[in-house]
């Protein structure tokens, strides 16, 4: 049986409890705990006037009610931010409780605790809140314009401006023989994962310590935030990150309200406390992310050679900015794409609203990039009568250019270098994939069937793996075993899988042997969280690192007891074994029980590590500088992020009665480097590219005037069914980082990047008219068709003067 | 933490003061009283059974009157303890004409300890509140007449005479709702006062005396 | 006054297991079984019968638990995710073909949905004759009413071919 593992599409260790139902998520922990429930926010902005609790009062079952008032200490202050960031000059953000003023519909406000969560919900209705209405601030052109502002101290609504240049633009555009300016819009969408937040607390009053389970992604700072905000010592709390339902970057945000309420009520009242959110709780105070208002001016020639791109984007921040200007410089960085550009500005106005926050949902404003970018070379394309992918192909960053050094500072506060990629090829197997060459073959043959068809595509470069580090624990125990551990988290990416992948193949173990744990502070303590598509890069390698030093220990161990040197000797299916000499072995597990010399046999195991069985008078038992155990705990900690990229393309037809879109084609390249589990990698595409057309075509959050959310449900904020998703077609290409030891850049987000580019462009193509707003509805293409305003591209022109169909 | 509050009652202070310094009254308006007992020259134990959320329980309350100037004010120190939690209390209070009737004020500094502080501020207040005013409710409705309860014969040991002819005064104990009735000795009376106001805060006391871990 | 609700004992066969629960009328089945009958397979996604997550089998019929009340049970049967297994008589059990198709597929990722497409694609298969080849159709029709995020369902339906093909050579 082989134990190189890495590369290959093993089977999820992960799925035997899931596919039976005994998975371990938040809500089925703690089934006699007290239940809290919110009393939020019905308006988008207000003065709370008075709390009135007399009539919850009668509410059998009911334990607890707080209020702003009843929180002390750092818990009275606001919310931390962050991510600070010199840019980010207006930062607001709120509190646990709401302290007299109301800027979202959903911010929370009193929290109650009761017998169970029927019974706290019955309460909550009843507590009377009065509110002053204020005037709500909705969308990015509200805020601008800043009639009203959301903060009275932020009176243009803006709370930084994040602004980068790579040279002087103006006479850059003012000197280019071409130049085009465009604005267009993207729509607020959000992460939506099938399980919502929840939190579950316990105060162990006998020692003073705490224990939350939450459903985060970034277990270790949730710890470091509550220990902050109870005035508990760090090692007094611990937090377990159990089954996660799915994160897409909301539960990367932290802490939550609640993360903090929870606890402080299980604190207070010495019992377990429970929480966990409905969907609608889900919808309105949980995080958003994507409206941007892009305007793009940018400087060509008469070949498509891009010269000079001056970007100016508002972007949404919803009402507070715990998370910082993260989301805008992602897209300010991310822009640029694959492409050279000579010189470039952009410039990005963080505004706020009286909406939900805004924080990252896989993409992180890479979607916004990559739909501003792509739709500027359609259009250049179109003006010049190029072909699509010919424009892309000649602004190209070649594979000679490599590293190649955008001049731009990152998300990591590190310079934007692209380490490796080959955009060339992926533009090549793209076209190839998709058939870009028989579009107009497919053209007539939908004609030819009363269909419109387009075709769209778009690329991308992600930067994945940003620091500061991450951590790796692997242990060999006497009985066989290998505990690994890992401090950042899981949501469904099969980490206890590509980890244990890893180290069955770092040390030569059976993977049946491997257990992978992350997410929970009491095995692995320092740790940033999963998010940017890291984990495998930074806790791959890191868990890479540690089986290496596990494996560098066990051989010299080994090679005392064999007799031999650790350089000839492997290690396969948990033996050391002197090569070419088949009964010269020891197993690992062996050299686990040696590693740790005794005094007492617990075991027949421990027998043989006792101090009158092995022995040897010229040594101490434990040698200066070794530590007793076969472990090893090492960090991965990157220079800069590594790049990944893709190319995308879409083939869409359009039944021109009703104007429903189908994408009847959807093809993926994807470049993500080297890969520890392809079958995993290919699910996380799977998965991006449903978010893809769901935010092309059907996700949507609807905020009125008055900042009331009118889809806070799945029957109204529209996530694709099996029969949205179309097929997808996938061709891989591997430029390995060298930035890392494996060789692996990251894969979580790529799916979802260039969906909105991609179909956008597709749809432009079939019906001939501009696009300039996403996602788009049937009705929405309908009336855009009809519209006598929408502008024709100058593609369909062409075509209706050659009588081809338009 | 603070607690403040007032009732307009019908009648002036000199009838209110009688009213709320009659034992059997008090016993039978304060909300969930089940006895009051005389321990001392101005002090007083009670027992008291609280039954609003999960604030819920029989708990025993001590209270000491003092600075007593009738019929305008006085003061009572109040303490008050169970299994989770513990409170005392000073509070003040007033009574003043207003028109034909009184208005009482009662102004009360209490320090709430132990894991029933945990409940929340409003939650406390808010019982605390809802049960002076049920208190209220039933002394003004004592006072225009209604809820007098026929005087029941009662056991020798709380006979009026001999309860006064007893130099270190022997246990007086009232029983709550019942509405024993007892004697008018001036000891009675203080018993009485320091009942209505040790009601009143013990109340609050007794209301922290909160036990949690109820669910099965 | 007080917001207790009505109790009422009810008696419901859960997984081939006669079960009794005394609970208030309002609760939901899907709170029943995963807080009062402690089988927390079965998961809570939107609470207004759309994503599917909670669906189980009452009767055989795959419906949404979070839109039933636990009292409509009340003498009827009910299939979880726990349920699917087959007891083997040897003290362990054989997974449904489904559960066995999903892990070989890797049609799960989270596995929060996992449960109602379990249930929903076992007795669409288990209904259906075996020995007949699968159309696309169904196979449309057994996963076009659950929501899932993590995997864009092509795995999913995969795995439902898959299924499909393992129980027609069981024969």
């Amino acid at each position: 049986m082989t134990t190189k593992l890495f590369g290959e599409p093993v089977r999820r260790r992960e799925d035997a409890r899931l596919i039976v139902g005994k998975g371990r998520y938040l809500d089925d922990i703690g089934h006699t705990a007290l239940a809290a429930a919110f009393v939020r926010s019905p308006h988008a902005h207000a003065r709370i006037v008075s709390i009135d609790v007399d009539a919850a009062l009668d509410v059998e079952g009911l334990v607890a009610i707080y209020t702003y008032e009843d929180l002390v200490g750092p818990m009275a202050e606001p919310l931390p931010v962050l991510i600070p960031h010199p840019q980010l000059t207006a930062p607001r953000t709120g509190y646990p409780l709401a302290n007299g003023e109301v800027n979202h519909v959903g911010e929370p406000i009193v929290m109650v605790v009761a017998t169970d969560r029927y019974v706290a919900e019955d309460a909550a209705e009843r507590i009377l809140v009065t509110y002053e209405e204020l005037p709500a601030v909705v969308g990015v052109d509200a805020a601008h314009e800043a009639r009203h502002a959301v903060h009275d101290d932020v009176p243009d609504n803006v709370a930084a401006r994040h602004h980068q240049e790579t040279g002087d633009v103006e006479p850059a555009l003012a000197a280019s023989p071409r130049t085009l300016t465009f604005t267009q819009y993207i729509e607020r969408s959000a992460s939506m994962p099938m399980e919502g937040r929840g939190v579950h607390a316990r105060w162990d009053a006998d020692d003073a310590s705490l224990r939350v389970h939450t459903a985060t992604q970034a277990s270790t700072s949730v710890r470091a935030a509550i220990a902050a905000k109870l005035q508990l010592s760090l090692d007094k709390v611990e937090v377990v990150a159990p089954d996660v339902g799915g994160g897409f970057g909301v539960k990367i945000m932290h802490p939550w309200p609640e993360e903090l309420l929870v606890p402080m009520a299980a604190i207070a009242l010495g019992a377990d406390v429970k929480w966990s959110e409905d969907r609608r709780e889900h919808f309105i105070s949980s995080a958003h992310e994507r409206q941007q208002r892009q305007e793009i001016t940018v400087g060509f020639d008469d070949e498509g050679r891009l010269t000079a791109l001056d970007v100016t984007v508002w972007h949404d921040n919803g009402a507070y900015t715990p998370y910082g200007i993260i989301i805008p410089i992602i897209t300010a960085t991310q822009l640029i794409g694959p492409y050279v550009i000579p010189v470039y500005r952009v410039r990005v106005d963080s505004v706020y609203t009286n909406t939900v926050i805004v924080t990252p949902y896989r993409g992180a404003g890479r979607p916004q990039a990559c739909y501003a970018m792509e739709r500027t070379m359609d259009r250049i394309a179109d003006v010049l009568g190029l072909d699509r992918a010919l424009v892309r192909e000649r602004n190209l960053i070649q594979p000679s250019q490599f590293p190649y050094d955008a001049h731009l500072t990152f998300q990591d506060g590190r310079p934007v270098v692209y380490d490796s990629g080959d955009y060339p090829g992926l533009m090549t197997k793209l076209k190839d994939l998709v058939g870009w060459s028989e579009t107009s073959q497919l053209r007539d043959d939908a004609a030819a069937r009363g269909r419109l068809l387009g075709i769209g595509m778009a690329m991308y470069v992600e930067g994945t793996g940003p620091g500061p580090y991450e951590g790796g624990h692997v242990q060999v125990l006497g009985s066989g075993k290998v505990l690994v551990a890992t401090g950042l988290t899981s949501q469904g990416q099969g980490h206890e899988t590509s980890f244990a992948q890893i180290v069955a193949s770092e040390l030569g173990v059976p993977i049946e042997d491997v257990e992978v744990t992350t997410g929970d502070t009491r095995r692995f303590p320092y740790a940033v969280g999963t998010f940017a598509s890291r984990a495998a890069v930074m806790s791959g390698n890191a868990i890479a690192l540690a089986a290496r030093g596990v494996r560098e220990k066990a051989l010299r161990i080994a090679a005392d007891v064999l007799e031999a040197s650790p350089d000839d000797l492997e290690i396969e299916d948990g033996v050391v074994q002197v090569k070419g000499v088949p009964g010269a072995s020891i197993p690992l597990r062996t050299v686990a029980v040696l590693s740790n010399p005794l005094r007492y046999a617990f075991d027949e195991a421990a027998k043989q590590a006792t101090q009158f069985t092995t022995h040897d008078d010229s040594k101490p038992p434990v040698a200066p500088g070794d530590a007793p155990g076969l472990e090893h705990r090492d960090y991965y900690s990157p220079l800069r992020s590594t790049f990944a990229s893709g190319a995308h393309a879409a083939v869409v037809e359009i039944d021109p009665a009703t104007w429903e879109i189908d994408v009847v084609r959807y093809a993926v390249v994807h470049d993500c480097g080297n890969v520890v589990n392809p079958m995993i990698v290919e699910g996380q595409v799977h998965g991006g590219v449903a978010q893809g057309v769901g935010g092309a075509l059907y996700e949507r959050m609807a905020y009125d005037a008055d900042g009331q959310l009118q889809n806070a449900s799945f029957m109204d904020f529209l996530m694709p069914y099996a029969s949205e998703v179309p097929d997808i077609d996938i061709d891989h290409q591997s430029t390995p980082s060298p930035l890392n030891p494996l060789g692996i850049k990251g894969a979580g987000e790529a799916g979802v990047i260039p969906g909105t580019a991609a179909i956008a462009s597709a749809i432009e193509d079939a019906v001939g008219r501009r696009i300039t707003s996403m996602p788009i509805s049937p009705t929405e293409l309908y009336d855009l068709v009809r519209s006598p305003d929408s502008e024709l591209t100058a593609t369909a022109v062409r075509r209706a003067g050659t009588g081809a169909m338009a | 933490m603070n607690l403040d509050g007032s009732a307009v009652l019908a009648a002036p202070p000199e009838r209110v003061w009688e009213v709320i310094t009659d034992p059997a009254v008090l016993a039978r308006t304060i909300p969930g009283c089940e006895s009051l007992e005389q321990t001392g020259d101005d002090e007083y134990r009670m027992n008291v059974t609280v039954g609003v959320g999960a604030i819920r329980g029989t708990y025993a309350g001590e209270v000491r009157l003092s600075d007593q100037q009738r019929p305008s004010s006085y003061v009572m120190h109040a303490s008050g303890a169970g299994a989770p939690g513990q409170v005392r209390a000073t509070v003040t209070i007033n009574l003043e004409p207003d028109g034909d009737g009184t208005a009482l004020t009662y102004s009360a500094d209490a320090v709430v300890g132990g894991p029933v502080a945990g409940v929340g501020q409003r939650m406390i207040t808010g019982v605390a509140k809802r049960m002076a005013g049920q208190f209220f409710s039933a002394i003004d409705q004592e006072l225009s007449g209604a809820g007098m309860v026929p005087i029941e014969s009662a056991p020798p040991a709380v006979a009026a005479g001999e309860a006064a002819a007893v130099a270190a005064p022997a246990p007086t104990v009232f029983a709550g709702r019942a509405g024993v009735s007892a004697g008018t000795s001036a000891d009675v009376q203080t018993l009485a006062l320091g009942a209505v106001g040790g009601a009143l805060l013990t109340l609050i006391g007794v209301l922290f005396g909160y036990r949690l871990g109820r669910r099965t | 006054m007080s917001t207790v609700d009505t109790e009422r004992t009810i008696t419901v066969t859960v997984n081939g297991v006669p079960r009794e629960a005394t609970v208030p009328v309002r609760r939901l089945l899907s709170d029943a079984l995963r807080h009062d009958l402690e089988l927390t397979g079965t998961h809570v996604g939107c609470e207004h019968g759309v994503c599917g997550a909670c669906t189980v089998l009452v009767d055989g019929d795959p419906v949404r638990s979070c839109l039933m009340l636990a009292v409509q049970v009340d003498g009827r049967s009910v299939t979880t995710v726990e349920g699917l297994a087959r007891d083997d008589h040897q003290g362990g059990s054989v997974l449904h073909p489904v559960q066995e198709a999903f892990r070989e597929c890797h049609a799960l990722q989270c596995g929060f949905c996992t449960p109602g497409f379990l249930v929903t694609i076992a007795a669409g298969l288990d209904e259906r004759d075996a020995s007949v080849e699968l159309t696309e159709e169904e196979v449309d029709d057994m996963v076009g009413g659950n929501l899932c995020r993590c995997t864009g369902y092509a795995n999913i339906k995969k795995a439902v071919h898959a299924a499909a093909a393992a129980m027609r050579e069981a024969g």
